[in-house]
């Protein structure tokens, strides 16, 4: 079920009047349960018994770190068993072709297992489990004494299959959610947080993003040997905005319905295009990721505790990693160690005494290096077969004869602006008021001029 | 915390009136729509114009994308084209089914007579704004979206290959574009490269199938008194005699060979790409099917 269905806005106000009723103020959390199931299993019958087995196991093995004879053995196992899941079902057929090549030399099993299909949101719930269990293993929140399994089971399962975060996030780490769990009453809602996130969040997805995907659909080669190199550039550019507002749309979307449910979901994204460092960009960008990373990865590997070469070397590794996280394609890698060699080199030109200037100038041309940067990238997103990106890359420098497209660049640029606008000016500069009204008219254009509803980017990780 | 209405009030008061004012401004206005971002905005908003069918069109165009790179004002009053691209005519009579327009006659594009129809294009064609409501709000309808309107004006101003044709009748403007039979520039490199793949195309299979499910429903069209004109739109000369091109033809000559048939002339007409028409030529061929249909 997708946030921009009309099938989900029916489903949004049932679920809403049913869990307010002040009879149902015990079941709160089983009425949001059975909901959350029926939105995964709405197109996907069949994956809910890995989404149910998934969480079962991390129930079981999150108990057993808090309460079991050897916590470190559990929070190992259940870690492992998370990881397990995503790998058989997303990274299955890349290993097979990357180690035997010949995929036919498998046999007719061993084949079908692996055209399994990838389970819609894997990559977060799986995510969420591996969070989940360490957080248990070390205590970081607050648990009901003594815990008893079965409640202690329904508050693991919510937490994974949360409906607002449960394809796509934002990755809610355990200790942020769990303790939230409880009654909810109507009176608490903190509205205007549900409106903000709603209107900001569906104006970005159904006005910007789905409208640029018309024109982004034309980042594919060979047919980027017709085009103009200054067209080749400005559909990056219409892509990076538009990977921005798909996502950073879905997100704000995620913690407005969340608010809307009396939960809290952190932020995932704070204008990061105008990030003037690569380190600076991951604090910005996808937010929750960064964090995870950082936290359940990058800081187990040693962070930057064990000197210099091994500071860069876990960059490397957990970007490389975050980049495997996101696709099952070695394109998705090299994305990730595209950055960490950034973020390497940044923090080996910082060891090494070199501040890059302060002065305003200095800063906007570190933002511009680091968005022309981070939009390159994002063509190993779009292009996912290395081959395409290079041809891409090579008619962007062979097309300079070919006059470019009035009508394209006009689209884009229109769609563009508002990107731009929200990231020079952020809403906390205006009045209350002054919020409001801008928001109306960003309802107003959502009912004028949404583009064609397509699934959210980052649904396929 | 902030009740509903605080938190909403003058979100919900403002689009309400951007909304109401975008629509009077339309209503009363009423521009002419010539641009559209892309080729699902261009679709929805001919969609929408069969599904509503205002004006009561006698003749109705239905077609791929090669048809529409015909402008609208180099068509005569009372016809509509239903081209749309990236889907074959069979699209458009399944929208032309679905609404309650009832045309005189109907020309049939044969070029995409391959591809059958679109049907969940043409159900979201009829919403997510219900139809009734749109045929009384023109500022709602899928044509009238801001940036239709923004890129329409902008064309108008630019000129060029996007200029109105004047305010001369058809038959004049017809007439002058003789002169201009070489005007358009193309890249010779991308014909090139796409006639080459274009003519590697292979035969569609299931293409005799897909003419008697055509053979029911343009007899049903019959019977209901419509008169069916079938046509081939000009296309780089190698990619009509490509293999895939003749079976079309051959078959369509078999399976309807009642129906009238129209081949224009592509003699001397510049394509973009091998298969769609450039600026000029395309309007030398929408000449040359009023000519052929007899206006």
């Amino acid at each position: 079920m997708l946030f921009n269905s009309t099938v989900f806005g029916v489903f949004l106000a049932l679920v809403v009047i049913v869990y307010y009723r002040p009879a149902m103020r015990r079941w709160q959390v089983e009425w949001l349960l059975a909901a959350s199931l029926v939105f995964y299993a709405w197109e996907q019958p069949w994956l809910l018994g890995l989404l149910l087995l998934s969480a079962g196991i991390t129930s079981v093995a999150s108990y057993a770190a808090v309460t079991g004879p050897r916590p470190a053995l559990a929070a190992t196992v259940g870690v492992l068993v998370n990881l397990g899941v995503l790998a058989f079902f997303k990274y299955n057929r890349l290993i097979a072709e990357s180690l035997l090549g010949d995929l036919a030399r498998i046999g007719s099993v061993g084949e079908a297992l692996l055209y399994l299909p990838l389970p819609a949101g894997i990559s977060f719930y799986t995510f969420h489990g591996v969070s989940l269990v360490i957080d248990s293993w070390r205590g970081k929140y607050p648990r009901p004494q003594p815990l008893r399994l079965l409640p202690h089971s329904r508050n693991t399962l919510l937490y994974i299959v949360f409906f607002p975060q449960l394809v796509a996030g934002p990755i809610v780490k355990a200790a942020q959610f769990m303790p939230q769990i409880g009654e909810k009453r109507w009176g608490e809602i903190d509205w205007r947080s549900v409106v903000h996130h709603c209107v900001l969040g569906y104006f970005l997805k159904t006005v910007i993003a789905d409208n640029l995907a018309q024109q982004t659909a034309y980042i594919a080669c060979p047919a980027c040997l017709n085009l103009a190199s200054i067209d080749l550039l400005v559909l990056l550019l219409a892509y990076s905005a538009q990977i921005f507002a798909d996502f950073c749309g879905y997100s704000m979307i995620a913690i407005g319905l969340a608010s809307l449910l009396g939960y809290r979901l952190p932020i995932n994204f704070n204008r990061p295009y105008l990030a003037d460092s690569f380190a600076d960009f991951w604090r910005r960008w996808h937010i929750s990721l960064s964090s995870f990373l950082r936290e359940y990865l990058y800081l187990p590997l040693g962070g930057n505790r064990r000197g210099r070469l091994r500071t860069y070397l876990n960059l490397m590794i957990v970007m490389g990693l975050g980049g495997l996280w996101h696709g099952a394609a070695w394109s998705y890698a090299i994305w990730g160690l595209w950055h960490g060699a950034a973020l390497a080199l940044e923090r080996m030109a910082t060891d090494c005494g070199f501040s890059g200037g302060g002065g305003r100038v200095a800063r906007a041309m570190r933002i511009l290096a680091v968005f022309a940067f981070v939009t390159l990238g994002w063509l190993l997103f779009k292009l996912p077969n290395f081959g395409d990106v290079l041809q891409y890359l090579t008619a962007i420098s062979t097309n300079m004869q070919l006059r470019p497209s009035a009508l394209r660049l006009l689209v884009i640029a229109a769609y563009v602006a508002p990107i731009v606008i929200y990231h020079l000016l952020p809403s906390s500069r205006l009045s209350e008021r002054g919020r409001q009204a801008i928001e109306g008219l960003l309802l107003g254009a959502i009912v004028l001029n949404s583009g064609s509803s397509h699934a959210f980017i980052y649904f396929q990780f | 915390m902030p009740s509903f209405t605080s938190s909403s009030r003058t979100v919900l008061v403002t689009a309400a009136l951007a909304l109401a004012i975008y629509a009077a401004v339309i209503a009363l206005w009423r521009p002419t729509i010539h641009l559209y971002p892309d080729q699902d905005a261009s679709n929805l908003a001919r969609a929408e114009r069969v599904l509503i069918g205002e004006g009561d069109p006698h003749t109705v165009i239905l077609g791929s994308s090669l048809g529409v790179r015909i402008p609208d004002d180099w068509l005569p009053a009372g016809w509509l084209n239903a081209s749309l691209g990236g889907k074959g005519a069979a699209t458009g009579l399944a929208l032309l089914r679905a609404s309650s327009m009832r045309p005189r006659r109907i020309l049939v594009e044969t070029n995409t007579f391959d591809l059958g129809p679109d049907l969940a294009f043409v159900q979201d064609a009829q919403g997510p704004i219900p139809l009734a409501l749109r045929t009384w709000v023109p500022g709602l309808r899928a044509e009238y979206r801001p940036i239709n309107l923004l890129l329409s004006l902008a064309g108008r101003a630019r000129g060029g290959a996007h200029a109105h044709r004047g305010s001369g009748s058809l038959a004049e403007a017809c007439l002058s574009l003789q002169a201009q039979v070489q005007g358009d520039i193309v890249s010779a490199e991308i014909v090139g490269r796409e006639v080459a793949r274009l003519t590697a195309r292979p035969v569609p299979s299931g293409l005799v199938a897909r003419m008697v499910d055509w053979r029911a429903a343009l007899r049903a069209e019959q019977e209901r008194g419509v008169e069916v004109i079938l046509f081939e739109w000009p296309v780089d000369p190698e990619v009509m005699r490509s293999p895939r091109a003749a079976a079309i033809r051959t078959t369509v000559a078999e399976t309807l060979p009642t129906l009238r048939f129209l081949r224009l002339d592509g003699e001397g007409l510049a394509t973009e790409d091998g298969l769609h028409l450039a600026p000029v030529s395309a309007r030398h061929a929408a000449c040359a099917l009023l000519h052929a249909v007899g206006g």
